[in-house]
């Protein structure tokens, strides 16, 4: 039997969903502290003089310089939280900013932005985490630490209706769809 | 409606219970949905303890000591088909072909070229 290959893809619609929170951040991050998200040359200083947060799994023993320069930004930074925590910090964000390379993954990230109706901006170099944002008519910005907080100022208290392209698209529901057929071609 | 399978879903790497409790991403909330009308048993490793069953907020996961283990567990339990969550290099992606039961992966980002490779019939991206 030949290797197929499909896409299986999506967000949990249920437990990411619109809140209404008062904002406290400009721009959050949700992304391990890890060089490919590029948060030392792009998040931080991107959101210096602003009110940010960034949220992942820290590490002392390599690539500690992604927190440290977040926190030398005067970024809230916090180690990994729970689903739940995150939905909040998501809901207390004007916007969700996604800095990580092409390579380095957040796709996951763009989907629950979206899915809370929430401004979610990634870089254009990144064709991982552009793919969902053009699909929603929404565009990249150029990955350059000024451009980026300049979009961010532009986005500050408004939202999208991005949630709807999720639910269209790249829900649980569709995940598992997805995979159900998958699974059922190889049986 | 389908034939309910019986899907046995491994999470090929040494658990890390503060990860493990706080996975609620789409891949877990497709796995509920599949649930509803499918037998889905899902499977990790944790070579620092005997055999035991974490209390996920979804499903309870089936934590095995060692490989070993995982397959006798799933030699009982006569799954119609493997789904794996990892990369291709995660040491138990042959247990299907050992057994003689098609399985697929949902590539989880890391290595792409890798031994688990061969054995999966189908994947997921």
């Amino acid at each position: 039997m030949g290797r197929s290959v499909s896409t299986a893809f999506g967000t949990n619609t249920d437990l990411f969903k619109p809140k209404m929170k008062p904002k406290v951040f400009d721009a959050f991050f949700p992304a391990t502290f890890a060089d490919w998200k590029r948060h030392k040359p792009l998040f931080a200083p991107a959101v210096y003089g602003l009110r940010a947060c960034a949220v992942g799994y820290m590490y002392d023993s390599h690539e500690d310089w992604c927190w440290k320069s977040c926190e030398e930004a005067g970024v809230l930074t916090l180690p990994h939280v729970s689903a739940e925590a995150l939905v909040h910090l998501y809901g207390s964000s004007h916007s969700v900013v996604i800095t990580s390379r092409s390579d380095g993954g957040s796709q996951r990230s763009v989907l629950e932005a979206m899915a809370m109706n929430i401004q979610c901006i990634v870089m254009a170099d990144s064709d991982k985490t552009s793919e969902y944002i053009l699909a929603a008519n929404l565009k990249p910005v150029e990955p350059h630490p000024q451009a980026i907080h300049e979009e961010i100022l532009r986005v500050r208290g408004t939202t999208t209706n991005a949630r709807n392209y999720i639910m269209q698209n790249w829900s649980e529901q569709h995940y598992a769809d997805a995979i159900l057929k998958g699974l059922n071609q190889i049986i | 409606m389908a034939k309910a399978l019986r899907i046995a879903f491994i999470w090929d790497w040494n658990i890390c219970p503060e990860q493990a409790i706080t996975w609620q991403d789409g891949l877990a909330a497709a796995l509920r949905v599949i649930a509803k009308n499918h037998n889905v048993i899902l499977f990790t490793i944790d070579e620092t303890r005997p055999d035991y069953v974490f209390p996920h907020p979804y499903f309870p996961i089936h934590v095995k000591q060692n490989g070993d283990n995982l397959r006798l567990h799933i030699k009982e339990l006569k799954p119609d088909v493997i789904l794996h969550w990892g990369d291709m290099t995660r040491p138990n992606g042959s247990v299907g072909t050992e057994l003689g039961i098609p399985q697929a992966i949902c590539f989880a980002g890391g290595h792409m070229e890798g031994p688990s490779l061969m054995h999966m019939d189908h994947i997921f991206v």
